[in-house]
């Protein structure tokens, strides 16, 4: 039984007719290579769509590509999981060697992505706590917040816009990619989300993520925007802009539910 | 314990938002149970958990399995077990079971039901997997009879007098899937009602019905005119007339039993694979 299931495993996974097929008692009309046949592209089609299932946005980016980027990868990455959602644990490192990333180069950022929400999806749901809105603005500045499992994955390559792009239905609408960072996912109270960060919220969420308080956080990020818009015409315009738009963002993180906790500065 | 009446469909995540959006929640729904395919909530603590935590609440549920491999030439995956026989405790199914076929090696994952010569040698060899594995749970299990597309030569005894020899030695149950019986006595031009006739009608514990499709494939690589022509297990479609009437035969020869009906491909909206399974119920309820 070992030898024949050796031969079967290796026959069906690499594509490789062995005249062990014809030696079979095939179903209907087939032959041996007909069985052959039918069993290899029954795996092929039950990989693939898993990777597909997993990699959506992707799949769309390369639609014929995609194909043959599942057949290259799933003869380089048997399944060693009884689950097949584990299958496309690696496309990630497995695109960043691949000719396709030479092409579209946002493709091993998208793949992380994908990844990400795959594994926040199966994650669960957090607990949430109140966040103590009663304090004064002032006393509220000097907290430090926890947030839910997240993650930032900084990008140079319009991550989130390629993401929308490849997950969007209505295909002809207009994505904006302009001053994009990175994207910010969690799983919060209300399912997995996927935020885009521009540099000044970037900053924002990796110095909250470090155990900052808002003002330090914002402090950093005046420097910060001091530093770079020294040959603009209007710093004060800027700050102002950056910081409005920082009060959106942190509010949008308090009602989608990414902070749920706060601490009182020790 | 189901009824012997009792109909099922399979929870699929594309009816999730309706069974859920209903006010109150699963409010037309008319099945007795819900199957879950094991594999799709053991893994994860997200939705399809919450999901079944509040169907739980409403509804027995039966766990059916594609990965317990229990045909496979390597050791038994302990770490897939224990997984289980967690998930079995806290979910308490009304029944585990799987299919009688290997799956792949614990290093290489074919994701696919697959055969193997029936002998008693094999026999053997099953039992006392079965057996380690049934009392790892703390349970006994129902074994499916799969569909296959080839056959051993080496093969010492049909699928039914293997299946009924190792329902009584081992003893675990039989599910008997109709479809799959209709697929390979087609593909294999075997006798459906011996098939029927040589199970120990006390082992059988549920029927599954589904949809096959007529396939044909390329036979040569040399000369891709000549095809070859079968049917193909797809639970894709409506259940077929000759399933329906083999189905009836199987309530003559061993009686009423929970049914389930499969849909796992090109999945239609909950009322009409609903309605399919209510069909059975029907059918099996016809003096």
């Amino acid at each position: 039984m070992k030898d024949f299931q050796d031969q079967f495993l290796k026959a069906v996974h690499s594509g490789q007719f062995n005249p062990w097929f014809d030696t079979l008692l095939p179903a209907g009309t087939l032959d041996g290579m007909g069985v052959f046949r039918t069993y290899h592209m029954d795996y092929s089609i039950r990989l693939s769509h898993a990777l597909a299932s997993s990699y959506p946005a992707i799949a769309k980016h390369l639609q014929h590509d995609f194909a043959l980027l599942c057949q290259e990868y799933i003869l380089a990455h048997p399944s060693h999981h009884s689950d097949l959602g584990q299958l496309g644990q690696g496309l990630e490192a497995f695109l960043r060697g691949h000719a396709l990333a030479r092409q579209y180069p946002f493709l091993p950022d998208l793949a992380t992505l994908e990844w990400c929400i795959e594994r926040f999806f199966h994650a669960p749901t957090p607990v949430t706590a109140e966040i103590n809105l009663t304090l004064a603005p002032e006393a509220f500045l000097r907290l430090r917040f926890h947030f839910v499992t997240h993650q930032i994955l900084p990008s140079d390559h319009g991550l989130y816009s390629r993401w929308q792009q490849g997950v969007r239905v209505d295909e002809d609408a207009a994505v904006a990619s302009g001053g994009e960072a990175g994207v910010l996912v969690g799983k919060t109270p209300q399912g997995v989300q996927v935020l885009p960060l521009n540099a000044s919220r970037l900053l924002l969420m990796q110095a909250l993520g470090q155990g900052q308080s808002l003002e330090e956080a914002l402090d950093r990020l005046l420097q910060q925007l001091d530093d770079e818009s020294l040959i603009s015409q209007a710093i004060s315009e800027t700050i102002a802009g950056a910081m409005a738009d920082i009060q959106a963002f942190f509010l949008q993180l308090r009602q989608q539910g990414f902070l749920v906790a706060v601490k009182k500065d020790p | 314990m189901l009824a012997s009446r009792a109909v099922g469909v399979g929870l699929r995540k594309e009816h999730y938002t309706h069974l859920l959006s209903q006010s109150p929640v699963f409010d037309t729904v008319q099945v007795d149970w819900f199957e879950i395919l094991t594999e799709n909530y053991l893994f994860t603590q997200g939705r399809p958990r919450r999901v079944l935590e509040t169907l739980r609440e409403r509804f027995p549920i039966t766990c059916h399995g594609v990965s317990l491999n229990v045909a496979s030439a390597q050791p038994l995956d302990v770490d897939y077990l224990q997984a289980l026989k967690t998930f079995v405790d806290d979910y308490q199914p009304e029944m585990v079971s799987d299919h009688l076929c290997w799956t792949g090696w614990p290093s290489h994952h074919m994701h696919n039901l697959l055969p193997f010569p029936y002998t008693l040698k094999t026999l053997a060899y099953l039992r006392e997997r079965i057996e380690k594995i049934q009392t790892l749970l703390q349970r006994p299990i129902a074994l499916e009879n799969l569909s296959a597309y080839f056959a051993f030569p080496e093969s010492e005894m049909t699928e039914s007098a293997f299946l009924a020899e190792l329902a009584k030695t081992s003893g675990c149950f039989i599910l008997l899937d109709v479809n799959n019986l209709y697929v390979n006595s087609t593909n294999f031009n075997t006798d459906p009602v011996a098939y029927l006739e040589d199970l120990p009608v006390d082992k059988v514990v549920q029927y599954h019905l589904a949809g096959y499709h007529s396939q044909t494939q390329d036979n040569h690589a040399s000369n891709p005119q000549r095809k070859g022509s079968f049917l193909f297990d797809t639970h894709s479609a409506p259940v077929f007339p000759g399933v329906w009437a083999l189905y009836n035969k199987a309530l003559e020869i061993i009686g009423p039993r929970p049914i389930l009906v499969e849909w796992d491909d090109q999945v239609p909206d909950f009322e009409r694979l609903q309605a399919e399974a209510l069909q059975a119920k029907e059918r099996m309820c016809r003096p």
